[in-house]
């Protein structure tokens, strides 16, 4: 892209936008109406609200309205006052607001940043939930809202760029997230303008503004979006907003179209939006098959709120703080399983539902030999509805067998715990069942292959005493896969209750 | 291997055990567990020396008095001029039912070597099996297991022997090979004991017991 050229159109419209911005005119994006609740922004994050500014002006005052709209009540306002002439110290006195018509209003701006080189200097104030002032639109503009700097020394060319947010925390201190400032110096494209990172949660909203001595295009940091945009025939001046989608860090960069020696100023700030309210947790309980938990169940919120809970109903814990919270079923009978577990951690909704299912089949056990000859296996096991283990050794007295189906990584031990709620019937094998899980290979041939693996026991299956030559097993152990009927041992499934 | 060699192991391992006093051979005690009319036990040790100042047991698992399942693993043991072993494991499982209970138990071991290669075998699986269903109790040791026994110089292949096999050891003892111990009633109660490898020590002198070696021991009962 030529650089160049896209300056002097944008040139151009700035020239046309700051004639309007020096009035009265606002260059905001959507505006709401009057009366729009003021407290439910939070619900809806953060939002640009209004914008305003205007450059140069002259004298001990730097000042501009919202016009023709007002904030809404609540806003955070950032307000940058910038100005020709470096010092080592901020020359703004005071920041005030009051309306147009002389009323004052009374919110409190708070010095975030102040840097200065190069000849140009820029402050940066904040004020979180702007009130007394009355909102909406007013054409005739007595009661526009006035932010205003009152200066130590006098200056012959600065300007005001303010913006409005809704969403933000109504609290100062937690409002107020971290910020930086820096300030360089380059003389041709790019030089980046950068302030430093910042941390930054999820939602919140993350502001740059940048300023040069010299009157020449600017590239928007990445991901951003330009508020506003002000020059005049000595200096540049651009901010730009982005809400984070996710915690981490922000680091606005600016990069400066420079054509000859000039210097940049540069500062970011994060403001945060407010804390989710306390609400409450609906715990569910759905219990389906035989022989059902005669007495129910305990549902424990974070360790500690305890409270009985019906095989089928529902309990609400109140007044719970915003954020995650663990929920914890208890007392569920032996041979009743919760489905996926029995602990959730319940954030972002509001709702905890478990799954209890109960089975009267509620365990295997067995163990004893699989294979012959010098390919053998060694195993027993023990499931039910609420877990179990494996243990299987497989012995290849010849070492690894490529190609073999039992000894294709020689021999080794494995111990597998069952993942609950894994444990079911083999569909058309009713003498049978299946879980799987998780578990640690030792190999003793091929240490390579130790590690975790997942298994599946596919089919466990009671075909009647003695067991050798009846009952079967086929297992399933990462890549290792051996099934066949018993060749020592027995397995029995549970029939009676 | 030749004859003055093994006597030769045999020797180094005498005067590392010292005075040798009479001990019991291995015992594995029963853990019953009670339910409705039933029980069943099981125990397994992959390995064990008892001499006249120790008994060591290795990788030993007891079947829960609930039932259910137990194991152990060792990798590996080394008892100096006595025993070593890799790959050492028990398992037992069983479970108590209204009609029917049973227990199984694996012992196993491998690349063993006793008294310094006088007797040496590839692996060992002992499996005790016992059932008992209120009309019948039954116990079995199908799955048991020798692979590549040597024993004094002369090999067994792959083939177990024969159930309580016999074989002199000269100047140590004698060794029972697939060594199967048999209670119960046959109709509500049955136990059974396999002990693949079963080394009796022998004084030189006086001939009397100077305690044992046992690799593969499993042990199952039922009652019902």
């Amino acid at each position: 892209m030529d650089k160049s050229a896209t300056w002097t159109g944008l040139s151009g419209l700035l020239a046309a936008a700051l004639l309007a911005v020096g009035c009265t005119e606002s260059v905001g994006p959507a505006r709401r109406g009057p009366g729009t609740p003021q407290f439910d922004v939070a619900a809806n994050g953060i939002a640009l609200d209004q914008v305003n500014g205007t450059l140069p002006e002259q004298g001990t005052a730097l000042l501009k309205g919202f016009n023709p709209t007002n904030p809404h009540l609540g806003d955070a306002i950032i307000v940058t006052f910038f100005w020709v002439g470096s010092t080592n110290t901020n020359i703004i006195t005071s920041v005030t607001d009051h309306l147009a018509d002389g009323t004052a209003v009374g919110n409190t701006y708070t010095p975030v940043e102040f840097v200065s080189a190069g000849g140009i200097s820029m402050a940066t104030y904040v004020a979180t939930n702007v009130q007394n002032f009355p909102e909406g639109t007013f054409p005739s503009g007595e009661k526009i809202l006035v932010v205003q700097a009152d200066l130590a020394s006098s200056i012959q060319d600065g300007g005001i760029m303010m913006s409005a947010f809704t969403g933000v925390s109504t609290v100062a201190a937690q409002a107020m997230g971290g910020h930086s400032k820096a300030f360089g110096s380059g003389s041709s494209f790019p030089t980046v303008a950068d302030p430093g990172a910042l941390a930054i949660d999820a939602n919140a909203l993350a502001y740059g503004v940048t300023m040069s001595n010299a009157v020449v295009g600017v590239d928007p940091p990445v991901g951003f979006t330009t508020i506003t945009v002000l020059s005049d025939a000595a200096v540049v001046t651009e901010a730009n907003y982005a809400v984070q989608a996710n915690a981490g860090s922000v680091d606005p960069q600016w990069s400066w179209h420079f054509n000859s020696p000039s210097t940049w100023l540069a500062t970011a700030l994060v403001l945060n939006p407010p804390s989710p309210a306390p609400g409450n947790l609906t715990v569910t309980t759905s219990t389906t098959g035989s022989s059902l938990d005669p007495d129910g169940y305990t549902v424990t919120v974070d360790g500690a709120l305890s409270r009985a809970i019906a095989i089928n109903g529902s309990v609400t814990f109140t007044g719970l703080s915003a954020g995650s919270h663990s929920v914890a079923l208890s007392g569920v009978a032996a041979n009743c399983v919760v489905s996926g577990g029995n602990s959730k951690t319940a954030g972002g909704t509001v709702t905890a539902s478990f799954t209890v299912i109960c089975s009267t089949t509620s365990k295997l056990t067995g163990g004893g030999k699989l294979g012959d000859g010098r390919n053998f296996a060694s195993f027993g096991s023990e499931a039910k509805q609420t877990g179990g283990e494996v243990e299987w050794v497989q012995h290849c007295l010849d070492g690894v067998q490529a190609g073999s189906s039992t000894c294709p990584i020689g021999n080794f031990t494995f111990h597998g715990t069952m993942t609950v709620g894994s444990y079911g019937a083999v569909t058309g094998s009713p003498s049978c069942r299946t879980w799987s899980g998780t578990g640690t290979v030792n190999d003793k041939d091929i240490p390579s292959k130790s590690g975790t693996y997942s298994f599946t026991v596919n089919a466990a299956c009671d075909n009647g005493e003695p067991g050798r030559g009846t009952d079967f097993i086929d297992i399933t152990i990462g890549g290792y896969h051996n099934f066949g009927y018993l060749t020592g041992g027995n397995i029995q499934r549970q029939k009676s209750n | 291997m030749t004859v003055t060699t093994i006597h030769r192991r045999v020797a180094r391992w005498l005067s590392g055990l010292g005075a040798l006093a009479v001990v019991s051979g291995l015992t594995l005690a029963p853990v019953r567990a009670e339910a409705q009319s039933g029980s069943v036990s099981g125990r397994g040790a992959a390995a064990a020396v008892t001499t006249a100042t120790s008994a060591q047991q290795f990788a030993t698992a007891t079947l829960p008095s609930a039932g259910g399942m137990a194991d152990s693993e060792l990798a590996s043991v080394v008892v100096p001029s006595t025993l070593s072993a890799n790959g050492l494991a028990s398992i037992t499982t069983g479970q108590l039912d209204d009609s029917l209970v049973s227990a199984t138990t694996t012992a196993e071991a491998a690349d063993v070597n006793v008294l310094n290669g006088l007797l040496t075998v590839q692996a060992v699986l002992a499996v005790a099996t016992s059932y008992a269903n209120g009309v019948a109790a039954t116990s079995e040791s199908n799955g048991s297991t020798l692979l590549g026994l040597v024993v004094n110089g002369v090999s067994y292949g792959d083939v177990p022997p024969a159930r309580n096999t016999r074989v002199n050891l000269p100047g140590v003892g004698y060794v029972v090979l697939n060594e199967q111990i048999l209670t119960g009633d046959g109709v509500h109660n049955t136990d059974l004991t396999v002990n693949m490898i079963h080394v009796y020590l022998t004084d030189p002198v006086l001939g009397t017991p100077a305690g044992d070696i046992v690799v593969g021991a499993a042990r199952s009962t039922a009652s019902l």
